[in-house]
């Protein structure tokens, strides 16, 4: 760890390859008076998924802001995959993708457009075949380009929407599309701030599947989410991070902490009382699954596209079309009245 | 400088343009709104004003009315343009890529300064029946044409920084024109000058004239390197 601080700290633009992933040093983050972040402290391994627990203003969407330089940390040091947040902003983020409960996709462009334009900006294809053909993918002359924007709306189930404009899209269709769009660059850590927040069971399902063929397709890629939804959070979760008013109350790997401990400390986080029974019982809930969401989930692929990146990192095909999530969503009302009824027995259980 | 592996920062300014221009193209919400606001100042201009008799007085007060209708009109569209990048958070999306921030700044100064030509290509020629049709075209129109792009390119520049700056807070259609008038008086003095020496003509062009526009050129100059620095400060505070 010294060493790829100090090599960052000597100026290094290249980023340490074999640096964690994340790795923060007596982070904090105040706002005027009142510190969101308080000599936070933690190292993350390359290829993990932390999830992020704490109550409302713990200060974990703030931690997950600084970490992909939407903010600017007060104090502290922090690197990501090797490059310095202050020093190697700029070179940081062309290996970050943010899903956020906000799609910050435009809403007047369509789903095509928003990710062409993302695939551009962040150069998209540019070291294959060029500047002059990236400035041209956009009329089809880049194969690179286009090829990973029909994958990735292939992927999300949405390329028979694709022409039309976001505006008209259901929360869940924007979510998929935002999915897209943040993965658009194959990013090497992929930051989840409440990325399930608004979303019918269906959309779930389908976000729940296209997380797990993106940390399929490229075991390093390291994931960082932020949750209340403790069954889920802790079901993806190689790592927990529990924070309470800006400190970290607990860090350290799922497996290793144990139910008992995290459950403790989360209850504690929370303010309320510990009640291993209730913990229990919100683990042992079955999941929203293709399974029991009952109906033709185990639809056709989108046969529409043609992919023609076959890559492992672009071959996110196998999602199911959007045509099939709007009959499923009509179909599956008894799942969405179970699931609300389970989200409910969870606020329950935490009150 | 150059950001995302082989763009450039031009190429980013390109793709960049290119969205705000098609965004406003589907929803003309920055020049429609703009466009009909423009239009109907003039017809309030022209109905306070009918009852005037000396007609000299209306053509040197002209300046000052299209000067006045380009800063509310500008107003207006500045505090929406930035509307759909608030919305669902784009605006983050955008700083996010990596690319030297200042480009989004760029970008949008030539966004709203095209959008503001538009409107100004609808409205001066309806300016020009309303209030100064007894002038001779062919000796005001090309003087004219300098003090209003010079002071255009300000707004725009100037606005742009300033409107970024407002579009977090609570307040910001009132905090936007409390920022901006305050801040583009410089600018406005100079090219209300320059617009007067114009239209009213007289030995007052050789003395008068140059120095108003290259007060504002200046301005723009200064101001437009001020805000393309800060961006980044700006956008990431």
């Amino acid at each position: 760890m010294k060493t790829s601080v100090a090599k960052t700290a000597s100026n290094s633009i290249a980023a340490d390859q074999d640096a964690p992933a994340i790795f923060v040093k007596k982070l904090s983050k105040a706002f005027g008076a009142r510190k969101a972040l308080d000599n936070v402290s933690f190292s993350l391994p390359r290829g993990s998924f932390l999830t992020i627990f704490g109550h409302n203003g713990a200060g974990k969407s703030t931690l997950l802001r600084i970490l992909a330089t939407l903010a600017r940390s007060s104090g502290g040091n922090a690197e990501v995959l090797g490059y310095n947040l202050v020093q190697n902003p700029e070179s940081l983020r062309a290996h970050i993708g943010l899903i956020s409960h906000k799609s910050m996709l435009y809403l007047d462009l369509t789903a095509e457009e928003n990710l062409l334009i993302a695939a551009r900006l962040y150069g998209v294809g540019a070291m294959n075949d060029g500047d002059s053909s990236c400035a041209d993918f956009a009329r089809g002359n880049n194969s690179d380009c286009a090829a990973r924007v029909n994958n990735l709306l292939s992927a999300v189930g949405l390329t028979s929407r694709r022409h039309d404009v976001v505006r008209g899209f259901s929360r869940g269709m924007t979510q998929r599309l935002a999915i897209a769009r943040a993965l658009i660059h194959n990013p090497r850590l992929v930051l989840l701030d409440e990325p399930y927040s608004g979303l019918d069971p269906n959309a779930v399902v389908v976000l729940d599947k296209l997380i797990a063929e993106v940390r399929e397709s490229d075991n390093k890629r390291t994931f960082c989410m932020v949750s209340h939804d403790l069954q889920k959070g802790l079901q993806m979760a190689t790592h927990v991070l529990i924070l309470e008013r800006g400190r970290v109350a607990l860090f350290g790997e799922r497996a290793s902490l144990g139910d008992d401990n995290i459950s403790k400390c989360y209850y504690a986080s929370l303010g309320i009382q510990d009640d291993s029974a209730k913990f229990k019982d919100i683990m042992a809930r079955p999941q929203d699954t293709p399974a029991n969401l009952k109906g033709d989930f185990a639809r056709p692929k989108d046969t529409s596209a043609k992919p023609k990146d076959t890559s492992p990192q672009a071959n996110l095909s196998a999602m199911p079309n959007d045509t099939s999530v709007q009959g499923n969503l009509s179909a599956n009302n008894d799942a969405l009245a179970r699931s609300t009824s389970q989200q409910n027995q969870g606020k329950e259980a935490l009150r | 400088m150059s950001g995302s592996k082989g763009v450039s920062a031009f190429k980013h300014y390109r793709i960049l343009l290119a969205k705000d221009l098609r965004q406003e193209f589907r929803s003309k919400e920055m020049l429609s709104s703009m466009g009909i606001y423009s239009i109907l100042v003039l017809i309030v201009f022209g109905a306070t004003l009918a009852q005037t008799s000396a007609k000299v007085d209306i053509v040197q007060m002209s300046s000052g009315l299209i000067w006045a209708l380009l800063i509310f009109t500008s107003l207006l569209g500045l505090n929406r343009s930035f509307a759909h990048e608030k919305e669902d958070a784009a605006l983050e999306g955008l700083l996010l890529v990596p690319m030297d921030r200042s480009v989004i700044y760029l970008a949008k100064a030539t966004a709203n300064l095209l959008f503001l030509v538009v409107v100004e290509l609808i409205v001066a020629p309806l300016f020009y029946v309303f209030f100064l049709s007894g002038s001779e075209l062919s000796i005001t129109l090309p003087l004219v044409v300098w003090p209003l792009l010079a002071g255009t390119a300000g707004i725009a520049g100037i606005g742009t920084l300033l409107a970024t700056i407002a579009i977090n807070t609570r307040g910001r259609d009132v905090l936007l024109a409390l920022l901006f008038i305050p801040l583009a008086f410089p600018l406005l003095y100079a090219c209300v000058s320059a617009t007067t020496v114009a239209v009213v003509g007289g030995a007052a062009i050789d003395f008068a004239y140059v120095p108003a526009l290259a007060l504002a050129m200046g301005y723009d100059i200064v101001m437009l390197l001020v805000s393309w620095l800060l961006y980044d400060y700006v956008v990431s505070a």
